[in-house]
């Protein structure tokens, strides 16, 4: 075979080219770990989040808890198992506000577009026009560490709720919507 | 001269009217004032939710636009009000609903608001002072545009009516004109040019009997222009939504949608020129494909998805232009904007023009799928057969695209035993997207079936529908409607419950299905099968022969095909039967008429519910 029908993927792997696990089961065989410092939960956040918008469908398993409110990250792809009786209760609480869609935003001319329909909070879609290309940027950028003259950029970001700060790093929440489910108008 | 176009209830909420669009362009083209233009549907919700603080509203005002036309539910809540007789089809209706089963409750709240909103709207549109009011008719677009019309010339009788639009096409145009004294003038066909011709009569620079497609009135009597030519796709402008993005983002119907671009790359269809599909009445007296050139479609898109920063975009052409799969789609690619794009499609596509599609944004297809049953496929001229069918299906599923289509039976000739082979099977095709429903075909104006009445539907009348929407007499009835009864034939009723209840359990399995394939190489293929009402489990075909021969499946082959295709591998027929055998008690293959194909998909979209 020269697909596996397991479908185990080291953390490596999974982190330098989610894309080509897109809409396919693959297992990550250790836990994420989360809580041993905002930075480290940034970086595994932010592969969750590639994972989400490449629509990987990815199991994993959670041990601890990240260092940020789950509304900021219930959007992206919930785990599947909890570590211990509290990363279990934690990993509930994720699933149940989990949908995939509920947090995304739309690459357009000159613009980026976000749609955030959030459980808990009214449902809001906003278009960035000025400084749409450094937010893209941001956005995708590997490691979040802003750009010179970005200062700005994030703090507003932050300030609206569109992305999260850590040691000079930086998380866009949404992520971008690369796969559309069925139905399309569903998100 | 000013101008006013209306587009009354009931088209979508989320899009801009693509004939007030188009019309304000052509009329600013020709060096005039920019028309105003008045959105119906968007105030009707405004007013619906107003007048009954919330309870009735834009999820409301959809679920009867989607649901009611072919009940004429939506006519029906504006009838009383150009009958000026608030009781006006309202028993019609009770006997109608009671017979078909169908629930009036929505459209019985909604109806005691109908004449308050035809007042504020006709008093709106005399509001922009104009000399005259054009409608745009299409489908239940009729009665609220007759009321309004009505009351507009009640308060104001030397302001001009205008009607144009999908309901005035033909025949039926001059039958609005005819049935309806208030009605000035009705422009039949394309209004590109026949509009800003009616203008220039109206100005005294040409006579009224040079307006291509015009009815109108003279001393001498009531007149009926014959329809001009098509016009060709360079004459079509960019329709101008400006005021109607202006009206979404200030009103509170704004709330509750996301507003989408309306475009048109084409008009007519391609494949009704050749083999017009014998129920289908849609093109009216268009038929003639005319297709935008691809760098003009690729314009427009991009510039009003720029101008009004939306990127959801619904195609409202009959059927895509093939070129655009080479000319059109990848440049929209390359663009490497998310779009979100509808276009109807003929239902042969290969997965290459899939995968253009997906990479393009083109995420929701309407393929024209219409039946799995070769037999009554062929009675529609459609060209496709169930095995055809299946496959689009299957790599549409897999390319991630939203399927719609509609499962239509009532063919004349058409049997039960026909429908045998295709029913048996449904179940195993749980996991690729369901029809929306199974419906009855109605006879409609301009299709085969009601041009050609030895086609199998000799007697017709005005549709009962009608009765609750019109104070008209049949015989003045038959030119204005678009939908006619006729004995049914085919399938009987008993009959079709049971195809509706397979469709039922199909769409209720769906979600939560997929048989996809997990791995492959030349010696094995390995199947997971998660469909609902079929053991979980995965299945293995190993062997580098029958490897080889699934492979050819995906295809759909006849055995004695598939035979030959395999034939280096030293497979018996009988073996192959066989085989073919054991995949079908597996649900893993579709097949009818001789040809089989493989159904598992190669990966599974995400579905959200």
């Amino acid at each position: 075979m020269t697909t596996a029908t397991s479908s185990v993927i080291d953390l490596g792997t999974l982190r330098d080219n989610p894309a080509s696990c897109s809409l396919h089961v693959v297992e990550l065989p250790e836990p994420l770990r989360f809580g041993r410092s905002p930075a480290q939960d940034l970086d595994l956040l932010r592969l969750l989040r590639a994972v989400t918008s490449h629509a990987v469908r990815l199991r994993w398993t959670l041990s601890g808890c990240p260092s940020f409110p789950l509304h900021t990250y219930a959007h992206l792809l919930p785990p599947s198992l909890g570590l211990e009786l509290d990363d279990v209760a934690h990993t509930v609480a994720w699933a149940r506000d989990y949908r995939y869609g509920s947090f995304y935003y739309r690459r357009g001319p000159e613009m980026v577009a976000i749609k955030d329909v959030r459980p808990g909070q009214p449902a809001s879609r906003m278009v960035i026009e000025e400084g749409a290309d450094r937010f893209e940027r941001l956005a995708e950028s590997p490691d979040g560490r802003p750009e010179a003259g970005d200062g700005e950029l994030v703090a507003d970001a932050v300030e609206a709720g569109l992305a999260i700060e850590t040691d000079g790093r930086a998380l866009v929440l949404p992520f971008r919507m690369r796969h559309w489910p069925v139905p399309y108008l569903s998100v | 001269m000013t101008i006013c176009l209306a587009a009354m209830p009931w088209p979508s909420l989320d899009c801009p009217s693509l004939p007030i669009g188009l019309l304000k362009a052509v009329t600013v083209a020709t060096g005039r004032p920019e028309p105003q233009a008045y959105h119906g549907g968007v105030r009707w919700a405004e007013h619906l939710l107003t007048a009954t603080d919330g309870e009735l509203g834009p999820q409301e005002y959809t679920e009867v636009a989607e649901e009611g036309m072919f009940h004429g539910l939506g006519d029906w809540v504006f009838a009383g009000v150009l009958n000026d007789d608030d009781n006006f089809g309202v028993e019609e209706l009770r006997r109608y609903a009671d017979d078909h089963r169908i629930d009036i409750d929505l459209v019985t709240r909604m109806r005691p608001y109908a004449r308050d909103f035809v007042e504020t709207a006709a008093r709106d549109i005399l509001a922009t002072r104009p000399t005259l009011v054009g409608f745009t008719t299409t489908f239940m677009q009729n009665v609220p545009s007759l009321a309004t019309a009505r009351r507009i010339k009640e308060l104001a009788p030397e302001v001009l009516i205008v009607f144009g639009g999908g309901n005035c096409d033909g025949a039926m145009g001059s039958a609005i004109h005819k049935n309806f004294p208030f009605v000035d003038y009705v422009v039949r066909g394309e209004g590109e040019i026949a509009f800003p011709a009616l203008l220039d009569a109206l100005d005294g620079r040409i006579n009224f009997a040079a307006v291509p497609g015009l009815c109108w009135r003279s001393p001498e009597g009531r007149h009926d222009n014959p329809q001009g030519a098509l016009i060709p796709p360079a004459l079509m402008p960019i329709p101008d939504y400006d005021d109607w993005f202006l009206l979404v983002a200030e009103s509170p119907v704004g709330e509750y949608i996301e507003p989408k671009l309306l475009l048109e790359s084409a008009r007519g269809c391609w494949w009704g020129e050749k083999h017009h599909c014998t129920f289908c009445g849609l093109n009216g007296t268009g038929m003639q494909f005319r297709a935008k050139a691809p760098e003009a479609v690729i314009g427009e898109l991009t510039s009003l998805a720029r101008r009004h920063q939306t990127l959801d975009a619904i195609m409202v052409d009959n059927i895509i232009d093939n070129r655009y799969f080479r000319e059109v789609l990848p440049s929209v690619a390359a663009l490497d904007w998310d779009l979100r794009i509808h276009y109807e499609v003929k239902s042969n596509l290969r997965p290459d023009e899939i995968e253009v599609m997906r990479q393009a944004g083109v995420t929701h297809v309407q393929p024209g799928i219409e039946s799995l049953v070769s037999p009554v496929l062929k009675l529609m001229d459609k060209g496709v057969t169930g095995v055809r069918n299946v496959r689009t299906l299957r790599d549409c599923e897999s390319a991630g695209l939203t399927v719609s289509w509609s499962w239509l039976y009532g063919f004349p000739t058409e049997s039960v035993a026909d429908y045998e082979a295709a029913l048996r099977q449904l179940p195993a095709l749980v996991h690729l997207q369901p029809p929306a429903g199974a419906a009855r075909i109605l006879l409609e104006r301009f299709s085969p079936y009601f041009e050609n009445p030895l086609l199998g539907f000799p007697n017709r009348r005005p549709a009962r529908i009608y009765e609750h929407v019109y104070a008209l007499p049949p015989e003045r009835l038959a030119d204005m409607v678009y939908l006619f009864d006729t004995e049914s034939v085919g399938l009987s009723d008993a009959d079709a419950e049971r195809l509706s209840k397979l469709i039922g359990v199909w769409a209720d399995g769906y979600p939560s299905s997929s048989l996809r394939i997990l791995g492959r190489d030349d010696e094995e293929i390995v199947i997971g099968d998660r469909r609902v009402g079929w053991p979980e489990r995965n299945h293995r075909i190993g062997g580098a022969a029958f490897v080889a021969a699934y492979r050819e499946l995906e295809h759909g082959r006849t055995v004695k095909a598939l035979a030959a295709r395999v034939a280096e591998y030293g497979l018996a027929l009988e073996q192959l039967e066989d085989w073919l055998r054991e995949l079908a008690d597996h649900g893993l293959v579709f097949t009818e008429q001789g040809h089989w194909l493989a159904v598992a998909t190669t990966t599974e979209p995400l579905k959200v519910s």
